[in-house]
């Protein structure tokens, strides 16, 4: 754990100093008049100095024995499957339209993820896609996209 | 307005047709949310607040408050009979709830939890009803230095009070305000972080937000194990607890009411930590410690009652000074602002029907939970049957559409995806979210107040320490933030010096 846990305070740090970095390009303002940058610099400083604080503690702490893997024994693997179906579905929502692209998202989390059965992934998609449509869109107004075909 | 004038109103209000029908829609969503794994009150607010863009601001707001207090009540029930809190402030329950259930006592405890409920939360909205006005009076003379001190205590309390460790929450509520910064300045209004998107040019959306850390990233952390569900077979009959376990419960309800009440009011506290103290509080004072944990209804009377007398109490900072104390109040405040009502001290002035409405509205509410639920707890056991298969596709749907439909920008699901990854992440390296929400929300107001009162007291920094709530609250936010490094010294002093005295 120890390990990641520096990892995670080094990323906390860069993240601190390159927005100090880009704070800098705006206008600070002074001390009478802050400007833009004023806030989001001293934001930026203070997250390098706790990041820095966090390495110190980390470092200092015992390391546990041997360290188990964050992923170790996990289906990490449905979680990029999931995270590329849903990013499909936010650039391919507008052009699909809102049916189209619910059906396929619907039918591929049903069937990839967990395995459902066939006759529940097909019915279940179907009926989704049109109930939420109903739902959303017809009863309670809701925007959401007709894209290609008018669907 | 007096007091009963504004009851009586408010009651006309909230029990019109349409803002009846929302809040019954609010406490059955939150029942129903309060019962599944996996998805809680703040996700699905997020989720609903495009749909209450065509509702009336005061049915909006009702429908908000019912999701937060009906996931409470459902939280209950899948901590009774499966030992699985479907709410975070509902894990005390499964201590002694979950015992109750085995030794075949499922419908007491679910019937105490209910009525505990309905009375803790029925004191809730009375203590509403006394505090905020007077409350509210005193906040209009708040200027830029008073907020900025409560909004540094509020700060302070989250960070204070996050579980391991509290650097890291700092770290997170750093995050939060940077996020916070950007999109266009709220003084001169030049773009900030925008990098020429007209997307984040608007700022990053509290919805985007919510729903990536809490609601998709909670999915994925459940489909990467196993999930095992298994419903423990209660027969649950006879849900009315008998005369022995009133007598027992009774001042439980009461003792976790009023904490729960006025540990809610404050910053970063919520609906959980007071089930906690609320626990530990009866444990303590009671006269057979050693029964709690193998299914005492005290153990579970006293977490139920204080949560929900806690989501009142978080209302009162809303409503009287526009400041949420806590994640749930923030997305109510996001609601809030969509229908272009600003909460404060002016609230009372100039939205009555808002004030008054939502106050009552939690009080039928809470009617309606008692009267629905109990007979409906056969159809929520069943829900708890459905495979996390067939939920979780359902639960990142409902996510995407309420987030697309916010603005209709598909960006935003992308940015809620970016949230998705980082809350995943931050689980796993023991990072917590509630304090990031809180100061990403809270960050635009404290900026504003911090330049605000720069420019006041031409750049004298003091400003903060010569008003005098200002001060009291920049004290008690530094005696917080040593308290950590001072305790132990005192500790060490008072040891040496009895150690030298005797």
């Amino acid at each position: 754990m120890k390990r990641y846990q520096i990892g995670s305070a080094v990323f906390l740090l860069l993240f601190g100093a390159i927005i100090c970095w880009e704070a800098r390009k705006l206008d600070m303002g002074r001390i009478v008049k802050p400007g833009p940058g004023f806030f989001p610099f001293w934001l930026g400083m203070a997250m390098v100095i706790v990041s820095l604080a966090l390495i110190i503690q980390f470092r200092r702490a015992k390391a546990e024995g041997p360290t188990p893997g964050l992923w170790k024994g996990l289906r990490w693997e449905k979680i990029l499957y999931t995270l590329s179906a849903l990013l499909f579905y936010a650039f391919f929502l507008e052009f699909l339209g809102y049916i189209i692209a619910t059906f396929l998202l619907m039918f591929f989390l049903f069937r990839a993820i967990e395995g459902q059965r066939w006759s529940v992934v097909i019915f279940g998609s179907i009926v989704t896609s049109l109930v939420t449509y109903s739902l959303f869109k017809l009863w309670l107004q809701v925007q959401l996209p007709v894209g290609l075909w008018g669907m | 307005m007096d007091f009963l004038g504004g009851m009586l109103y408010g009651f006309s209000v909230s029990l019109e047709p349409g803002n009846l029908f929302a809040c019954f829609m609010g406490v059955f969503i939150g029942t129903l949310i309060g019962v599944l794994p996996g998805i809680g009150p703040v996700a699905t607010m997020s989720i609903l607040l495009p749909v209450s863009f065509k509702m009336t601001a005061t049915s909006a707001i009702i429908m908000m408050a019912g999701i937060f207090y009906g996931a409470m009540y459902g939280g209950s029930i899948t901590s009774i009979l499966v030992n699985i809190p479907g709410e975070a402030a509902s894990v005390v329950t499964c201590l002694d709830g979950y015992q109750m259930a085995r030794k075949g006592r499922a419908g007491p405890a679910l019937g105490i939890s209910a009525f505990g409920s309905f009375i803790a939360g029925s004191m809730g909205v009375v203590g509403i009803m006394v505090l905020a006005p007077p409350l509210a009076a005193m906040a209009l003379k708040f200027g830029p230095p008073e907020i900025f001190g409560i909004l540094i205590l509020s700060f302070t309390m989250v960070t204070y009070l996050a579980g391991r460790s509290k650097l890291k929450a700092v770290a997170m509520a750093i995050l939060g305000l940077i996020l916070g910064t950007v999109g266009l300045d709220p003084i001169v209004v030049t773009p900030r972080f925008a990098y020429g998107s007209v997307t984040l040019m608007d700022g990053i959306g509290l919805a985007p937000l919510v729903m990536g850390l809490f609601g998709i990233s909670e999915v994925f952390l459940n489909i990467e194990q196993k999930i095992k569900q298994e419903v423990f077979k209660a027969d649950i009959k006879g849900l009315l607890p008998n005369k022995q376990d009133w007598k027992n419960s009774a001042w439980p309800i009461t003792r976790g009411s009023l904490l729960g009440f006025f540990l809610g009011i404050l910053p970063g506290i919520g609906a959980i930590i007071p089930t906690f103290i609320s626990y530990g509080l009866e444990k303590k004072i009671s006269k057979h410690p050693e029964k709690f944990g193998t299914g005492v209804i005290e153990g579970v009377a006293a977490p139920e009652s204080a949560n929900n007398a806690a989501t009142a109490g978080c209302m009162v900072p809303l409503l009287t000074l526009g400041i949420p104390p806590n994640v749930v109040m923030a997305v109510l405040l996001g609601a809030f602002l969509t229908h272009g009502v600003q909460p404060g001290p002016l609230l009372v002035k100039e939205h009555p029907e808002i004030f008054w409405g939502v106050i009552t509205s939690m009080y039928t509410g809470n009617a309606m939970l008692l009267v629905l639920n109990l007979p409906l707890i056969g159809l929520w056991v069943r829900l708890l049957k459905v495979p996390y298969g067939i939920l979780f596709p359902l639960i990142l749907l409902f996510c995407l559409i309420g987030v697309y439909s916010v603005a209709g920008n598909s960006w935003d699901i992308v940015i809620m995806l970016v949230f998705a990854i980082l809350g995943y992440l931050m689980k796993k390296f023991e990072y917590e979210p509630a304090p990031l929400v809180l100061a990403f929300v809270l960050g635009r107001m404290a900026e504003e107040s911090v330049r605000q009162s720069l420019v006041l007291s031409r750049g004298d920094l003091l400003i903060f320490f010569k008003h005098p709530i200002s001060c009291a609250t920049m004290i008690i936010a530094f005696i917080l933030i040593f308290s950590p490094l001072i305790m132990p010294l005192l500790k060490k002093a008072r040891r040496r010096s009895e150690g030298g005295g005797g």
